[in-house]
């Protein structure tokens, strides 16, 4: 098999974890490459402290590297497997060390859900910078593992079965955050709508 | 999708919907064509929905590493490979052969001979006298090897006998590369946890003093100041001897009777730099409850249940090593035994003998590899 680099850049997961359980430096390379950016994003919303989120990327890797020889032979994810380990590492890093249910989640499984309203009113076309601003706000003001799970599932293309995992809770624990973020949003909407509107009848008045 | 109404979070939740807009192909464009066709009012909703879907998958994706940060990463991952495949390996492999009745008998032997002690004593000028007297008596042959840790961090060595030592922060140890006669010379503060072998005592000098052991765990401290040697033991049996006294105890070494002064545990001693005595403390007196202490000294190893993720950070701590394993897989197995006194050699043997498990030991990196997952 080749060895120059750019024979690993189009490689499969498959090509690249038989590579790297191998020895091969290259692939382990090609790895890094593929998924360290996305990983660090996660990262982001697990911890604020980019020096701590480096830290745990690294050693992610570098764990990977040096259980090389031991890492199971079949994996259906390179992907999975790093972002499970992020998260263990960076917990592990923050001392918590509950794993599953813990008190964050309990509250959010026992708030009220939020009454959903049958979408009545027409969908008007929102621009999409007002967009974007709504879900930056949104974002920013979500439940730590909301945002975890919305990040999962829009950017990572991660399966809830697989994101449940990663996030060591139920299936119904991850439909649930993702479902609550969503009727968050759609409800900002309403309110934006509403302001506006009230506002423009304030005007006009 | 369910047949109800098709709210927007309807379309935002289902996976087909997102997969579509983000990754179209010309079946889905056919499926999603055929859905609006059977529901032509949800025109609307479904471009909304569209627009949701790729503004959340933008908005979710706003962490990227810069360039500076994906490069710093890079080079320090490619540095630690550079390093494993520099150093030489230091490698112990499970002893396999091991059967579980064996392993019972050496952990209560090691057990019931755990000993703590403590050891004050000065360096400076008179301190490379002994320590001189150290390097010629050691046999010819054998190269003698100095560790310093000038982390501040515990650091763990592991000796050719396979005993462990953890040096504190700013001290520094003597030892050969492999062992003819067990002795080793310290200055400054180290616990030290010996494989018992009767026929072959483990000596540890310092300026002043000698202790001598058979199998036990014991904790030397020799700072650079004036203070008086302290000696406490916590299980187990040492002997100690003030140098000046007994001229005579390298010889004495190969014997493996215990004379001099014989600590039992929570018993300790000082010894008196000016007067050159070695003095009994009185019982009531515990060592063990200075705040100065090593953690790895402190430590009972007494695990009940403890979930291997757990077990691994105490032996982290204690001993400022870092354990590689797989945790999704062995993370939560439950471990119950006591280590009390072990070297962590041995530890890491009875540990992964139980995970059915093998260890390597590189420098402080620990990597455990093999195991069976635990349900």
């Amino acid at each position: 098999m080749a060895s120059l680099p750019s024979s690993w850049i189009n490689s499969n997961d498959q090509q690249l974890w038989r590579g790297l359980r191998e020895g091969n430096e290259l692939a382990f390379t090609a790895i890094f490459d593929r998924y360290h950016r996305t990983l660090y994003n996660y990262g982001s919303k697990l911890a604020a402290d980019s020096a701590l989120i480096e830290d745990a990327v690294q050693e992610v890797f570098i764990d990977v590297w040096r259980m090389r020889a031991s890492l199971s032979e079949d994996i259906l994810s390179i992907k999975f497997y790093l972002y499970r380990s992020l998260r263990r590492r960076i917990q592990r890093i923050q001392g918590k060390y509950q794993s599953s249910e813990n008190i964050d989640e309990i509250a959010d499984e026992e708030a009220t859900p939020m009454s959903i309203t049958e979408e009545t009113v027409q969908i008007e076309q929102e621009s999409k910078a007002m967009l974007t601003r709504r879900i930056q706000e949104l974002l920013a003001h979500l439940p730590k593992r909301q945002a975890e799970a919305l990040t999962l599932y829009y950017y990572d293309d991660f399966s809830i079965s697989q994101i449940a995992q990663i996030m060591d809770v139920n299936e119904k624990s991850v439909r649930n955050f993702i479902h609550r973020a969503l009727t968050s949003l759609r409800q900002s909407r309403n309110w934006l709508i509403g302001s506006l509107l009230i506002s423009w009848l304030l005007l006009s008045m | 999708m369910k047949q109800a109404s098709f709210s927007l979070v309807d379309f935002l939740e289902d996976p087909d919907f997102v997969a579509w807009v983000k990754h179209p192909d010309e079946n889905q464009n056919a499926y999603w064509q055929q859905f609006l066709v059977a529901y032509p009012d949800k025109k609307a909703v479904v471009e909304t929905a569209r627009h949701y879907v790729l503004v959340l998958v933008e908005q979710t994706g706003q962490n990227l590493p810069s360039a500076a940060q994906s490069q710093s990463m890079r080079e320090t991952i490619q540095k630690q490979v550079r390093e494993e495949k520099r150093s030489t390996p230091f490698i112990r492999a499970t002893r396999t052969s091991w059967n579980w009745m064996q392993m019972a008998a050496t952990v209560a032997l090691v057990l019931g001979l755990a000993v703590t002690a403590y050891w004050y004593s000065q360096r400076n000028a008179n301190q490379s006298e002994s320590y001189q007297q150290f390097v010629q008596a050691t046999p010819k042959g054998s190269s003698l090897h100095e560790t310093r840790n000038d982390t501040d961090k515990p650091m763990t060595i592991l000796l050719s006998d396979g005993s462990s030592v953890v040096l504190q922060a700013g001290s520094r140890l003597s030892y050969p590369d492999t062992f003819q006669r067990r002795e080793v010379y310290l200055v400054g503060k180290a616990f030290f946890e010996v494989v018992k072998d009767p026929t072959r005592p483990f000596l540890v000098y310092t300026r002043g003093v000698a202790t001598k052991v058979l199998g036990t765990s014991f904790m030397v401290d020799a700072p650079e100041s004036d203070q008086p040697i302290k000696v406490a033991v916590k299980t187990g049996k040492v002997a100690v001897y003030a140098l000046e006294e007994s001229p005579t105890v390298r010889e004495k070494a190969i014997d493996p009777a215990l004379d001099g002064m014989v600590l039992t545990p929570n018993q300790s001693a000082e010894y008196m730099a000016e007067s050159h005595r070695l003095v009994r403390t009185p019982d009531t007196v515990s060592a063990f409850t200075q705040p100065d202490i090593q953690v790895v000294a402190k430590q009972s190893f007494d695990f009940d249940e403890t979930p291997i993720s757990d077990v691994f950070k105490t032996l982290e701590l204690a001993y400022g090593v870092h354990i590689s394993y797989d945790e999704s897989l062995l993370g939560e197995c439950p471990l119950s035994a006591s280590l009390v006194g072990q070297p962590l050699d041995e530890k890491l043997s009875v540990i992964c003998k139980a995970l059915e498990a093998q260890y390597t030991v590189q420098g402080n990196q620990v990597v455990i590899t093999g195991g069976q997952r635990c349900q």
